[in-house]
């Protein structure tokens, strides 16, 4: 494998947050406040701890190599045909949360914006994109995250103070009405996006300052909780939970609700919004393919990964276009199938290889 | 049905044409044989997808599995006897 450049652990951070925040910002208040109502934010707070340990879990199983990835040493802690066999779950699993985003994207453009263009356009486009953006390689990807994520986070933050005022808070009361089990199955999605940081043991490898990787994992979690929760409040106290579940997207709601007497010219950002989610969204796909790109080079141990990128688009472009035949089935499936899917890789075979490896006692220091 | 089938290969061939040259001078066979063969995957889920053939649905082998994981979760929360 050609040497992919070095990334730092901050760097390796943004990395991780980019991956989760654009479809967590547009999808989690509606898909959590469907079981959890007015208590959606509890949700959030149990789906955290869940989310810290599932990168507790990935960045232990990587500390024990620290200069291989998950598809590389999976065929040294279960032997080469089990081994083999995980990798490729794993490589499988970044394409397909890919596709699925590609579906997502295109979900929303074809539903609010753009009703007659049809959705295989919206995909193609960001495919391609992400496919541009992959030959430039890991260090220009962080890069790129960097910029993108500062606008998203600057862009929710003025909508938050914007609509602080019409936020009301007997729209949360009474709190536990019906008990915590509705709330722990309203964790359950988020808990799997929060999971999705699990990335890092692709990226271990390629970072420089290892020692701070820990710390930097927990707090992307931190901040894509912050979000979370920014959002959740947003749109449960504009529009009571009801309403939230209901709508399709309700963070984009929570945009246009914005009203403002003395400066008119500050109502409605989500045109705004949505010109920064599009370039999240971009992001996210771009994540998820190169992992998956990576991931699938290191497989088949290839020299190098970018002969692959666009035969492998086109091949995750037919998946999303066959995958789901409209926006009913797409939504049945993030909210009951996407979750536990995602949790299966990232949590499941995670901590089963950790498990392995901690009987079998492998530490690779130094290889 | 035919112009789609025309400009989907055309797409594929695109791909074929821009990566095929540097494959060939750098030499890199496991890469050139991992490249066709996603191509012809790629071609065999377009195709059939246009042309309605039986390609077998992975999403659907997914949730197939998933779904019934998804529902027993739901049925032991919910459950007030747990």
């Amino acid at each position: 494998m050609r040497e992919e450049g070095k990334i730092s652990a901050l760097q390796a951070m943004v990395y991780q947050v980019s991956i989760v925040s654009a479809t967590a910002i547009l999808f989690t208040p509606a898909i959590t406040a469907k079981h959890a109502k007015q208590d959606a934010w509890l949700s959030i707070i149990i789906a955290c701890f869940f989310g810290s340990l599932q990168v507790y879990t990935a960045i232990s199983l990587a500390k024990r190599f620290p200069n291989k990835s998950v598809v590389q040493y999976a065929p040294q802690i279960l032997g080469t045909l089990p081994g083999k066999m995980v990798g490729f779950i794993y490589v499988f699993y970044f394409f397909f949360v890919g596709y699925f985003i590609q579906q997502e994207f295109a979900a929303l453009m074809c539903s609010s914006y753009m009703p007659y263009t049809p959705s295989v356009v919206f995909m193609l486009i960001l495919a391609l994109l992400a496919a541009y953006a992959a030959y430039g390689g890991l260090e220009v990807i962080c890069r790129v995250c960097s910029i993108v994520q500062t606008l998203v986070f600057a862009t929710l933050a003025l909508i938050f103070l914007l609509i602080i005022k019409d936020i009301k808070i007997w729209r949360f009361l009474p709190p536990l009405e019906n008990g915590l089990r509705p709330i722990l199955l309203g964790a359950i999605p988020p808990g799997g996006w929060f999971g999705e940081t699990a990335v890092i043991l692709m990226l271990y490898p390629f970072i420089n300052n290892k020692e701070k990787a820990v710390k930097t994992s927990l707090l992307a979690v931190l901040i894509l909780f912050i979000t979370m929760e920014i959002v959740v409040i947003g749109a449960v106290g504009l529009g009571g939970p009801a309403e939230t579940a209901r709508s399709l997207f309700p963070t984009f709601n929570m945009a246009r609700c914005i009203k403002l007497e003395a400066l008119p010219i500050l109502e409605r950002q989500d045109a705004l919004f949505m010109m920064v989610w599009v370039g999240g969204m971009m992001i996210k796909l771009t994540t998820f393919f190169f992992a998956g790109i990576l991931g699938l080079a290191q497989w088949l141990n290839l020299k190098d990964y970018r002969p692959l990128i666009l035969p492998s688009m086109a091949v995750m472009t037919a998946l999303a276009v066959q995958a789901w035949e409209n926006i009913a089935e797409l939504f049945s499936f993030s909210g009951e199938v996407f979750p536990f899917t995602i949790i299966l890789v990232n949590f499941i075979i995670t901590g089963f290889l950790l498990t392995i490896a901690g009987i079998r006692n492998i530490i690779l220091k130094n290889t | 049905m035919f112009p789609i089938v025309l400009l989907i290969l055309t797409g594929f061939a695109v791909i074929v044409a821009i990566e095929l040259p540097r494959l060939l001078r750098q030499k890199l066979h496991r890469e050139t044989v991992a490249f066709f063969v996603l191509i012809a995957i790629g071609i065999t889920l377009s195709l059939g997808r246009v042309l309605h053939l039986p390609v077998p649905n992975i999403t659907k082998g997914i949730e197939a599995v998933v779904r019934p994981i998804y529902k027993a979760v739901e049925r032991f929360i919910m459950d007030p006897k747990n």
